[in-house]
């Protein structure tokens, strides 16, 4: 007789799994089939808590589990089991002990349905496959699970005695050259973290070594896994093994084939793999140059350098060996100057030199085209073989087209002159004249740039339709923070609009705004754009203004707040910052529109920008000042601080007439901003904000000796100073920015210009503000003072340079280099710094936003090359000049004038102590030389070529620095020209851009 | 993969391979499904072996590759769809997907690659099994290499012994995508031509690691650059790491053409050889595969090709290039209707869609793509919502039509007008109609359709 139901739910209730697997011993399968039902809805229940919270805070399985996953296994149908899934599986031995006594007819099939869960359930699998319970899964994730040294094979001291004890393994093993694996499930995820003798490869080797697994089946199939092109971390194992068996020279040469074939693999290690054992051959004689010939085309298109040059000195040899395939091997090699390498194209160029055939017509074809695409030190060298064979195309010559030049004239002359002066194209104009090609890069001040571009001016909202949509819009993308402004404007506009279908209309945004409410942070205290986009919708539509509360102070970093918010559907809780930031200012302006919208006082916003990029008209200010008046209300002086903030230095002269209309303090301020004469009054921020609207990178005197020593760009311009240190006991370097005057004691809020700067961090402070800072909220926060960048760069510097090396990933901090992208945004020390950072970075992204920024910076006159090339060597520690290079070169690739503005920048690097000079130098030199041999230019800055004479290298660097002092200026080179005109014309289009904006 | 799936039976009557004969090698690939169990569609000579070879090993790079999904997760995935192959007048084509459906590869061999006879038309599958894909590595183009597309029946019965039989489950959304990225490539217009030289060298330059953002593929001087920038010249690309599969390849091709369309910012990158084509069709982002972008369910919603499709569908022979003008023409119907009913068919897996052609061609999916239809989840959703009579129309008022349309605990209004149509929905508030119209906007159009029936 079976079990009884009670006595089920009796093992169940206490839990005990070896109870209830004996209670099913010898049960039928009716028997069984009885309670299937109990059992599988116990189980089900149980799954709501599988995890019980024993004390505070900690949580233990479900004692009860163990017991119902055996029952459920004992009695359920395949159907049912398949239902649970992994929820149905108890421990192996008790899993192994129900199965082999109830011996279901789908044994197999649950088999394979477990694995192919997960591989993990090997061992108990293997132990009823060996009892011939179920038929063996052919199913990847059975060797895979093999691979589990830990649970499959763990209890053993190393994979060859857990190979042994089941000695029928031994046959599986093959199957493991043949499947890829995955992450975590893979011959070479398994040895990374494996002591030697835990590892597969020892094992397999010592095994073979014992004559229990064949050697030459083991050299074919790790040969055989290389061909199926695995992801590259996984096939480096077998490579690696292939080599741990130590093949004899014997045993290489009768799979010379293999070697030759797995020169086409896509994995590099592979090819480089398989050029290694070739040169071993080739070492030997044993390898016959028509297959090197026949095979080695793949490794010549390599993107690895001596991957490549590796290939070439294999075909040099066969060359050598056989004359007579001469012909093919010229011809072969020729593919490989395409490469980008200025090494490996030298390389070809020997070989052609050394074994090409006179007047070879295919082969000058094929070396013809690639001329151009050449290093610029080899090209004479390419063309003068060329020119002595026959049949080779005429060289290609270039010149400057003369209508261009005077078409470009004749727009330099219709230039007002002192946008072009402004504009640096008189500077273009005279090195044209004098056909030099160094231009003073412009250094203008950017209260003498118009910014007002008309196609480019923000069209407010204009009914309460748009309103909802734009609104709903911003709450899913809060990418432009034009859109987060005209909401706020519309909302304040418009907010006394309440039609009857109101509640209708605006029902699904005040739903969304609810939703992120009850899962995020709270509105109006610094958290973020969203927040304070939510508050405000609550605010409009549901006419509840509701502030977070603060709780207490984190409990092991003090610089984080514990605050609670009551979203209206539940208690939120979140973190915030100690101080306040241009964030918490931000969010001040929008609960100050927040507390007019919940009772419909609608009223314009001062600080609604009028243009992109923050801007406003400084007429429309007055404008909307005068309207303020007229409606006998008071700003909110958020409002008017961010208002004077953002002026811009257009029509300053017409609206300062306009606004001595304006009354009281507030009229007073923007009188002075706009460069009017007032005494300076009592409200310390606003006249704060007045004297850096009036002049951004001045000391204002008045307003420092009004109200003194409220810190950087307060009544005194912040200036900086960057510093470079080691971290203690790592090799790492990090970057701090001093500021003077120093930042204050007390952090006020409404001194928003003085919150944009750096704030001291306290020595074991880690979460610190900047890192949750989102894209939406950096973007938003660099409107707050467009004018002034430098301390936007003061205070971003140190978190990018932080995270230099990408060791979190923080994708926002790519936004920090958006403002050098913009034209009008002067490079100055901190901008040069984060620029300089951006090119070195690791992150693709960020190093892509830098070097777009420095052809546009190159094109438009911006940059200082040499002070670019000073900031990369006093970043020198901490920065990588492989990584240099790569952007550096892709920068020159651009234009002539590039190739010239990084030869400089690059002289610009060579300062300091030469005894110190970085190890991998050599690949800038590289690049310095390749750029000044294509400009016709030497190293013309004395202190990088006085650096260059000192410097004490060998090998290779020591020649490239040779060769570089050996550089002459050659007279009128046509491409120096051609980069002069592009510098030209790119200076009359922006000079041309600027009368735009002042029509 | 989650979510629902077509349980689909790859039934091979032998295993594809490259098997050394006495007259130089022979690439057999095996096929199965479509009009004929396993089709025998081809036999002759690759004129140019190894850049065949490295075409389909491309394929079979995208048909493995996963671009968006951590590696732990590949095993499960990786058991999915072989290419199919459409043979029609003069053109073979490979067409393969990725199994994130991000990423569809097409390989069309022009009548200068291969020398031999067609035997029959039609689409199917192919089976391309890891050694075969690992065995073309070692084609050169001096052997000497016949190619086989199915086989004779004689043959097949003497391989009966040897059936490869694989069961697949194929996700609703990869077959969904698989249909839908013919709409996309419809609407795309060129907008990079460079040699293949610039081409070989700008893949050369791509960073090695993954790029998360979009990026923009630019013009510099005679090749292309990446740029972070958007810029009216450049090409958006979400998941540059998707275009590295074009670097092997690039080395044999005389010229890359760009196609792409702005609005959706998907691309096509082709690689134009000699004697073939190598599609790339890349969708905004690795983690937004065709299938979630809905550009086909306006065309689907409405009825309005009912009497078009089926005449056109009629019209299909397996050309490989279907001329609007001319069915046009026969039909006595606008270009525009032509094309919309072939979206549609597109849709429906009927025909593909050749940018270097700039035609439609004809080829049926050997895949039973009725449920896929029935199953776009926002049209289900708005089907549903009419079913529970949840759209209901507020206002028409010449072009002006307003619907309110019941959500998940508020009403949504629906604005229907000649510029667009608009929804309070999150989903529209995201991606304001670029992702296609949402459930609300969708039922309130088979609404108004309904309505003008009665």
């Amino acid at each position: 007789m079976g079990p009884t139901l009670a006595q089920l739910e009796e093992a169940l209730n206490q839990g005990d799994a070896k109870a209830c697997a004996v209670l099913f011993t010898g049960a039928t399968e009716k028997d069984r089939q009885a309670l299937a039902e109990f059992a599988y809805r116990r189980r089900t229940e149980l799954s709501a808590n599988s995890y019980l919270e024993t004390t505070p805070g900690t949580f233990t399985r479900n004692q009860l589990l163990d017991a119902a996953e055996v029952a459920v296994l004992a009695t359920c149908s395949f159907s049912q089991l398949k239902k649970l899934g992994v929820r149905a599986v108890p421990e192996e031995k008790i899993a192994h002990q129900v199965l082999a006594d109830r011996r279901p007819a789908w044994l197999s099939d649950w088999a394979r349905m477990l694995l192919e869960d997960n591989p993990r359930y090997f061992r108990l699998i293997r132990m009823l496959e060996r009892e011939d319970l179920c038929v063996h899964p052919e199913i990847d994730n059975f060797w895979l699970g093999m691979l589990d040294t830990h649970g499959a094979l763990g209890r053993f001291t190393s994979v060859r005695e857990g190979l042994l004890a089941d000695p029928g393994l031994l046959d599986e093993v093959w199957r493991l050259f043949e499947i890829e694996g995955n992450g975590e499930f893979s011959l070479a995820a398994r040895d990374k973290y494996s002591r030697p003798e835990g590892k597969w490869e020892t094992a397999l080797v010592q095994l073979s070594d014992e004559g229990r697994l064949p050697r030459a089946r083991l050299l074919d199939s790790s040969l055989d896994a290389l061909a199926r092109d695995f992801a590259q971390f996984r096939a480096s194992w077998f490579s690696r093994f292939h080599e741990a068996l130590q093949p004899t020279v014997a045993e290489r040469v009768e799979r010379a084939d293999r070697y030759l074939q797995l020169l086409s693999s896509k994995i590099p290690p592979t090819v480089s793999f398989a050029l290694k054992a070739l040169k071993i051959l080739d070492k030997a004689a044993r390898l016959p140059a028509g297959a090197v010939v026949a095979h080695i085309g793949p490794a010549l298109f390599a993107r690895q350098k001596g991957t490549v040059l590796e290939a070439l000195r294999l075909l040099d040899r066969a060359a050598q060996r056989e004359p007579d395939r001469k012909v093919r091997v010229t011809h072969g090699a020729a593919e490989a100057i395409r490469h980008e390498s200025a090494q490996v194209q030298e390389a070809v160029l020997d070989l052609i030199q050394k074994h090409g055939v006179p007047n070879d017509a295919k082969l000058a074809q094929l070396l013809g085209p690639c001329a151009s695409e050449l290093s610029a030190s080899l090209r004479p060298r390419l063309q003068a073989w060329l020119e002595t064979s026959e049949g080779v195309p005429a060289r290609e010559t270039a010149e400057v087209q003369s209508t261009d030049v005077r078409a470009l004239l004749q727009r330099a002359r219709k230039l007002d002159r002192n946008i072009a002066k402004l504009a640096g194209v008189d500077d273009a104009l005279a090195a044209v004249d004098e056909a030099r090609c160094t231009l003073p890069s412009l250094d203008f001040d950017p209260m003498a740039i118009p910014r007002l571009d008309s196609d480019r001016r923000i069209k407010p909202i204009e009914d309460l339709d748009e309103l909802i949509d734009v609104f709903a819009h911003v709450l899913e993308e809060q990418g432009d923070p034009m859109e987060v402004e005209r909401v706020l404007d519309g909302v304040s506009r418009l907010c006394d609009q309440r039609p009857e279908d109101f509640a209708a209309r605006t029902g699904p945004l005040r739903k969304r705004a609810l939703d992120h409410l009850a899962k995020g942070a709270g509105p109006f205290v610094g958290c973020g754009v969203l927040a304070d986009l939510c508050g405000v919708a609550r605010a409009w539509l549901s006419g509840e203004v509701i502030l977070p509360v603060m709780d207490r102070v984190h409990q092991y970093d003090e610089t984080l707040h514990e605050y609670h918010y009551d979203s209206a559907r539940t208690q939120t809780g979140f973190f915030r910052y100690h101080l306040p930031t241009a964030r918490t200012f931000l969010s001040r302006r929008a609960f100050a529109v927040a507390r007019r919208a919940a009772i419909g006082d609608a009223a314009p916003l001062l600080a609604a920008p009028t243009h992109a990029g923050g801007w406003i008209d400084p007429r429309e200010l007055v404008k909307r000042a005068l309207l303020l008046a007229s409606l006998r209300r008071e700003g909110d002086s958020v409002d008017q601080i961010q208002a004077l903030l953002r002026l811009a230095p257009d029509h300053r002269d017409t609206a300062l007439k306009a606004a001595q209309k304006i009354c009281g303090e507030f009229g007073q301020t923007v009188r002075y901003a706009l460069g009017g004469d007032e005494p300076i009054g009592d409200h310390s921020s606003l006249w704060v904000a007045a004297a850096r609207a009036r002049n951004p990178c001045r000391d204002d005197e008045e307003v420092e000796n009004k109200h003194p020593g409220l810190g950087p760009d307060a009544g005194q311009a912040a200036r900086y100073q960057a510093s470079v240190r080691k971290r203690a006991q790592t090799k790492y370097h990090t970057l701090r920015v001093q500021v003077e005057p120093p930042p204050p004691a007390q952090w006020e809020l409404e001194r928003v210009t003085v919150l944009l700067n750096p704030q001291p961090r306290k020595p074991d402070e880690y979460h610190h503000v900047e890192t949750r800072e989102s894209t939406a909220d950096l973007r938003w926060m660099l409107t707050v003072w467009p004018m002034q960048l430098e301390s936007w760069f003061a205070r971003a510097l140190p978190r990018f340079a932080d995270n230099l090396d990408w060791w979190e990933a923080q994708w926002a901090n790519r936004t920090l280099l958006d403002p050098l992208l913009d034209p009008d945004v002067p490079l100055k020390p901190m901008a040069l710094l984060m620029l300089a950072l951006g090119l070195a970075a690791k992150e693709p992204g960020e190093s892509g936003l830098a070097t777009d920024a420095l052809i546009a910076a190159i094109d438009d006159g911006r940059l200082d090359a040499h002070k670019l090339g000073a900031t990369l060597a006093f970043l020198a520690p901490m920065i990588k000049n492989t990584r240099l290079v790569r952007t550096l070169g892709q920068a020159a690739r651009i234009s002539p004038l590039h190739v010239h503005g990084i030869a400089q920048v690059i002289q610009g690097v060579l300062r300091g102590d030469p005894a110190s000079a970085p190890r991998d130098l050599q690949a800038l030199l590289e690049l310095l030389k390749e750029s000044l041999t294509e400009m016709g230019e030497a190293v013309t800055d004395a202190e990088a070529r006085g650096y260059l004479e000192k410097i004490e290298a060998s090998g290779k660097t020591a020649r490239l620095v040779r060769e570089l002092l050996a550089l002459e200026e050659k007279p009128a080179a046509l491409i120096r020209s051609q980069a002069l005109l592009r510098a030209l014309e790119h200076r009359i289009g922006r000079a041309e851009s600027w009368e735009r904006r002042l029509e | 993969m989650s979510g629902p799936a077509l349980h689909y039976s790859y039934r091979y009557p032998f295993a594809s391979e490259l098997a050394a004969t006495p007259t130089g090698d022979r690439l057999r690939l095996a096929t199965c499904g479509g009009a004929a169990e396993n089709p025998y569609f081809f036999q002759g000579r690759l004129t140019r072996p190894q850049r065949t070879a490295d075409l389909l090993r491309g394929l079979g790079q995208i048909v493995q590759s996963r671009f968006h999904v951590p590696p732990a997760m590949l095993t499960r995935i990786l058991v999915l769809a072989d290419p199919v192959i459409t043979s029609s007048d003069d053109i073979l084509r490979f067409e393969a997907f990725s199994a994130c459906c991000s990423t569809y590869a097409r390989v069309d061999l022009l009548p200068a690659a291969i020398d031999g006879q067609l035997q029959g038309r039609g689409t199917t599958n192919v089976d391309f099994n890891a050694a075969m894909r690992a065995a073309l590595a070692r084609i050169r183009d001096g052997d000497k290499v016949d190619l086989s597309i199915g086989a004779e029946a004689l043959e097949l019965n003497r391989n009966r012994e040897s059936i490869v039989e694989r069961k697949v489950p194929l996700p609703l959304r990869w077959l969904k995508g698989l249909v839908e990225v013919q709409a996309y490539q419809a609407r795309m217009r060129p907008r990079l031509d460079i040699a293949g030289a610039d081409a070989w060298r700008f893949f050369r330059s791509l960073p090695r690691g993954i790029v998360k953002q979009t990026c923009w593929i630019e013009p510099a001087g005679r090749g292309l650059r990446v740029s972070q920038r958007s810029s009216t010249d450049g090409v958006a690309v979400g998941g540059m790491q998707r275009l590295r599969v074009l670097e092997d390849l690039a080395r044999h091709a005389r010229q890359l053409l760009v196609f792409a369309e702005t609005a959706s910012q998907t691309s096509t990158w082709v690689l134009v050889l000699d004697e073939a084509r190598f599609h790339l069709v890349l969708s905004p982002q690795v983690w937004r595969g065709f299938s979630g972008e809905g550009q086909v369910l306006a065309d689907l919603a409405g009825d309005h090709g009912k009497k078009v499709l089926p005449r056109v569908q009629a019209s299909l022979k397996w050309q490989s290039r279907i001329d609007v003008p001319a069915l046009a023409k026969q039909f006595s119907l606008t270009r525009d209707a032509i094309t919309a009913a072939l979206s549609v068919l597109g849709a429906r897996g009927l025909v593909g869609y050749d940018l270097s052609e700039g035609a439609y061609f004809h080829r049926e999916l050997p895949f039973d793509l009725s449920r896929v239809e029935m199953l776009q989840p926002r049209l289900k959703d708005a089907r549903k919502l009419l079913e529970r009579q949840g759209a209901q129309i507020i206002k028409q008022e010449g072009d002006l039509i307003e619907a309110m349309v019941a959500g998940t605990g508020v009403e949504h209004r629906v604005r229907l007008s000649v510029d667009g149509a608009r929804c309070t929905c999150p989903w529209f508030a995201k991606h304001r109609g670029q992702r296609g119209p949402c459930k609300h906007v969708l039922a309130v159009q088979i609404l108004l359709e309904a309505c003008e029936e009665q």
